[in-house]
């Protein structure tokens, strides 16, 4: 036995020699590299190719089944835990922190969609609103977004601002986007991760008061570009996969019993008739309702040079209510939404 | 799309694996090349016509200079037959044989150096325009001169500086008859774009890499397992380490009249760990991912901190750069003219041979740090960092028989402990001081700060307390620590030669396995990525 043992040590000891004696003499030089470039690591190797092939495959599995371990115990979705989601999912998860059922009209997505609406003006009208949008927030995002909404609210219009769906720099990042977007909901523990520190007590959860997902801005730049819808018959091509997934939100409202409606805010900046084009093919498609205020400036009193935030890229607070002025009035004509002025809580 | 990105290791690099690993061994090269303008795409589609232009005048120029070549050889074997055959007398063969020769060099010299010209045109015209601008600008408002020249703000393409000095490289030393000129002109694509050194390198020599780029060889599991390894171990590195230092680094480097002289001293030593961590990080992913094709890769890093002079720190830190430089600028000057003229000037002159040598070193030395700085970029404060290297070099020179003096009166060998701690240490605050220069905003904001590391030790008790607002808390530094002690264990061993990969699969499964596991774990709890984070940019990708 001790024998035996001894024996196994020498060997190791000689395998690891002769392992630390090929990288040794392993190529430093140009030429040496040369003569070993294709043979790193394999001239090391001792074991049958198919074994290693078939060790790889079940490490894969491995890896796999421990991610989806991982993700199960440390899904702050599934452990109803919204404090510790991901800082970007912070406005679905405030959302989600609201009693159950209690909001009726949903704004998804990016920063166009933060400024579309003032949730207090709608809650002063008795509408119960939240804006889950996120900076930059792509087309598939916003799907996860409402289908994670969805699970413990009940709404009965989604507000989509179309504004990343022509986004000119979505394009060649959307594929790329997709597959994170869909890797983080297949394992939530890519997307949670950072939040380690507040679930070993190290860091508090990040605060999450605010105006339900409004991004208040009181500061003013005017814009001054002068007309920018210029009209045009032709229309700005909307990337491949933010159109599969628009889809899939259209499916998911149906699936809800969700009215979904367009709404394009005022960005003189970057949009244009190109845009609107694209967006009313898509609503006409869809069969969706589309307003965009970019062609409503006289009807809601638009100013420019009061009403923009940063030279005509989002509109700030007054902006904001004169948009929420204008949907408030009509959403209550077209909808049979409940009146919930005394249950909404605005926060401090 | 980067090399530490997700949708990199786990979406676009198994593809690409997989289109190689079933397409023909004739044709995988092609996969690679697709792989690699795919990759660049991702980036910038409007500025792939950078690496396009430098494929093409790499591989024409060095078709030319092999057309030059084959010319010299025909004269010169037809003037071995008109010998043989007695046409022409002894003596006039060997006039002949010189002028055929000199003609050749002559003119296969002239097209080396149009080549390097437009590959150097287009470099320049992207990345120093607006430098030289800004000194022009400079020049004139001192002149009382109020015209301005605008500014261009040009996008610097991907990649550029490396596969510029890539093809240089290649030109040369098809120039010197190291290697044939490339026919296809895909595959010298294929060389400068390679996805895994296209964004920072390391900047491979054509005959190291070409044949194995070419061959098509099929994957092989061990080399798999340990390229995807090494591309973990990279990721930890600049994932968990590197990023997470950022904050600090900014916040150090953010007011620099303003910080305290331990802040000053912190700033130095956390920029270079962290630019360490992560220039050291992408090169190991580069690596790994050249492994996965059985491309081995040249190494970029050699425990550059257990160096323990400044050169020898050059041999350990950005090994690819400084190999080319060595090769490309400091041996072609060493054999130039004008250093065999000092050469004899010296001799005749009597002239002492350490003087001598100093004066030699230093001619080859000047275009080799001012090169090293300038290709950082169009900054002063690099220009800086290469002239300081150039200095402290030089006096490392002068005063290494003063040196050794010392020592032997001291009766202490170099190679002892001591003296060995000494110099190493010694080499660090040099390594420290130049990088204080690299990262700061001017040269005058780096001096400012080098006046704080002394004059404002005063406050430096209260600036110490500050470390709560440097943007890591204790968790961060805990991880950071812990990080670097691992980093630094498995240096230790690099040092003594194992190959951590190799070794490990030569262990029991179950002991591999922990390992792998362990990696990715780290990586995937304590990594900084993801929504929600602000990523850090490759530091020499900027360059």
């Amino acid at each position: 036995m001790q024998a035996s043992e001894n024996a196994a040590d020498k060997n190791t000891t000689t395998t690891d020699a002769s392992v630390k004696k090929v990288v040794k003499t392993a190529a430093e030089t140009p030429a040496d590299a040369m003569a070993n470039t294709s043979a790193n690591t394999s001239a090391n190797s001792t074991a049958d190719p198919k074994r290693r092939w078939i060790e790889l495959l079940a490490f894969l599995v491995t890896v796999l089944v421990i991610m989806c371990i991982a993700s199960w115990i440390s899904d702050p979705i599934r452990t109803a835990d919204y404090r510790r989601l991901n800082e970007r999912d912070i406005y679905v998860g405030s959302a989600l922190l609201e009693p159950e059922n209690s909001i009726d009209l949903a704004v998804l997505g990016d920063s166009e969609a933060m400024v579309l609406i003032s949730p207090a003006h709608f809650a002063e009208a008795g509408i119960s609103a939240y804006i889950i949008g996120q900076s930059g927030q792509s087309t598939s995002e916003a799907y996860y977004a409402l289908k994670r909404f969805c699970k413990k609210q009940d709404p009965k219009v989604i507000l989509f601002e179309p504004d990343t769906l022509v986004d000119d720099s979505n394009g060649r990042r959307e594929l790329i986007e997709v597959f994170d977007a869909s890797a983080y909901e297949l394992f939530p523990i890519l997307r949670h991760h950072g939040t380690w520190k507040i679930a070993a007590g190290l860091a508090e959860p990040k605060d999450m008061t605010h105006f339900r997902g409004f991004a208040k801005r009181m500061k003013v730049k005017s814009y001054e570009g002068g007309a920018y819808m210029a009209p045009s018959d032709r229309a700005e091509p909307i990337p491949f996969l933010s159109r599969v997934y628009m889809d899939k939100i259209c499916r998911l409202c149906k699936k809800e019993g969700i009215e979904m409606i367009l709404v394009s805010a005022p960005a003189p900046l970057h949009f244009t008739y190109e845009k609107h084009n694209a967006i009313a093919k898509l609503a006409e498609e869809e069969g969706l309702t589309y307003i965009d205020f970019n062609l409503m400036q006289d009807e809601i009193g638009l100013d420019w040079a009061a009403d923009m935030l940063d030279g005509g890229d989002h509109v700030n607070m007054t902006g904001s209510v004169k948009m929420s002025e204008y949907l408030i009035p009509y959403l209550k004509k077209r909808f049979d939404l409940p009146d919930r002025r005394r249950q909404i809580d605005m926060g401090p | 799309m980067v090399h530490y990105k997700l949708v990199f290791a786990a979406g676009f690099l198994p593809i690409v694996m997989l289109l190689y690993q079933i397409i023909p061994k004739k044709y995988r090269w092609i996969v690679l090349l697709l792989a690699s303008l795919c990759f660049y795409s991702t980036f910038s589609v409007r500025r792939m016509w950078f690496p396009l232009a430098a494929a093409a005048i790499t591989w024409g120029i060095g078709l030319w200079l092999g057309a030059l070549d084959a010319k010299q050889k025909k004269k010169l074997s037809e003037l071995k037959a008109q010998k043989a055959e007695g046409s022409i007398p002894a003596e006039e063969v060997k006039t002949r044989r010189t002028q055929i020769n000199k003609h050749s060099v002559k003119s296969k010299r002239a097209v080396m150096i149009l080549g390097i010209v437009l590959l150097l045109w287009l470099l320049l015209s992207v990345k120093y325009t607006d430098f030289a601008l800004e000194n022009v600008n400079w020049i004139l408002r001192k002149l009382g001169v109020e015209k301005q020249a605008a500014m261009r703000n040009l996008i610097l393409p991907l990649g550029i500086s490396f596969y510029t000095l890539q093809a240089i490289g290649y030109l040369v030393d098809v120039y010197w008859n190291k290697v044939t000129p490339q026919k296809n002109p895909l595959k010298v694509l294929l060389f400068l774009s390679f996805f895994p050194t296209i964004i920072q390198g390391p900047i491979a020599a054509y005959e190291q890499i070409s044949e194995a780029l070419f061959a098509g060889n099929a994957i092989d599991p061990d080399n798999l397992a340990c390229g995807y390894l090494r591309l973990g171990w990279g990721a930890f590195k600049k994932l968990v380490i590197a990023d997470r230092m950022y904050p600090a680094v900014c916040w150090l480097y953010y007011k620099p009249n303003a910080v305290g002289g331990i802040e000053v001293i912190a700033a130095a030593v956390m920029f270079t760990v962290m630019e360490y961590m992560d220039f050291s990080g992408c090169i190991d992913m580069a690596i790994g991912i050249g492994q996965i094709f059985g491309i081995r890769l040249p190494e970029n890093f050699k425990q550059p901190f257990l160096a323990k002079n400044a050169s020898e720190f050059w041999r350990r830190w950005h090994i690819s750069l400084g190999v080319w430089f060595k090769t490309y600028i400091f041996y072609p000057v060493s054999m130039s003219t004008l250093a065999r003229n000092w050469a004899k000037f010296a001799k005749e002159k009597k002239i002492a041979i350490h003087p001598t040598k100093m004066v030699a070193s230093a001619m080859a030395l000047l275009p080799v740090w001012l090169c090293n700085g300038l290709w950082h970029g169009p900054k002063w404060t690099y220009i800086f960092y290469g002239v300081f290297y150039f200095v402290v070099i030089l006096l490392e020179l002068i005063f290494e028989p003063l040196g050794n003096a010392i020592l032997e009166k001291c009766q202490l060998s170099i190679q002892s402990k001591g003296v060995t701690l000494f110099r190493v240490v010694k080499t660090w605050c040099v390594i420290f001081l130049g990088e204080l220069f690299f990262e700061a905003n001017t040269v005058s904001d780096g001096f400012a700060m080098l006046g704080r590391m002394f004059s404002g030790f005063g406050a430096s008790i209260q600036s110490a307390a500050r470390i709560s607002e440097w943007g890591m808390d204790a968790s961060d530094w805990v991880i950071v620590l812990a990080g670097l002690l691992v980093v630094a264990i498995i240096n230790h061993y690099r040092e003594k030669g194992v190959q951590i990969t190799a070794v490990l699969l030569q262990k029991p499964l179950a002991l591999r396995w922990a390992a792998a596991l362990s990696l990715i774990l780290v990586i995937m709890i304590f990594g900084l990525y993801g929504p929600g984070y602000q990523e850090v940019d490759m530091i020499y990708a900027g360059f």
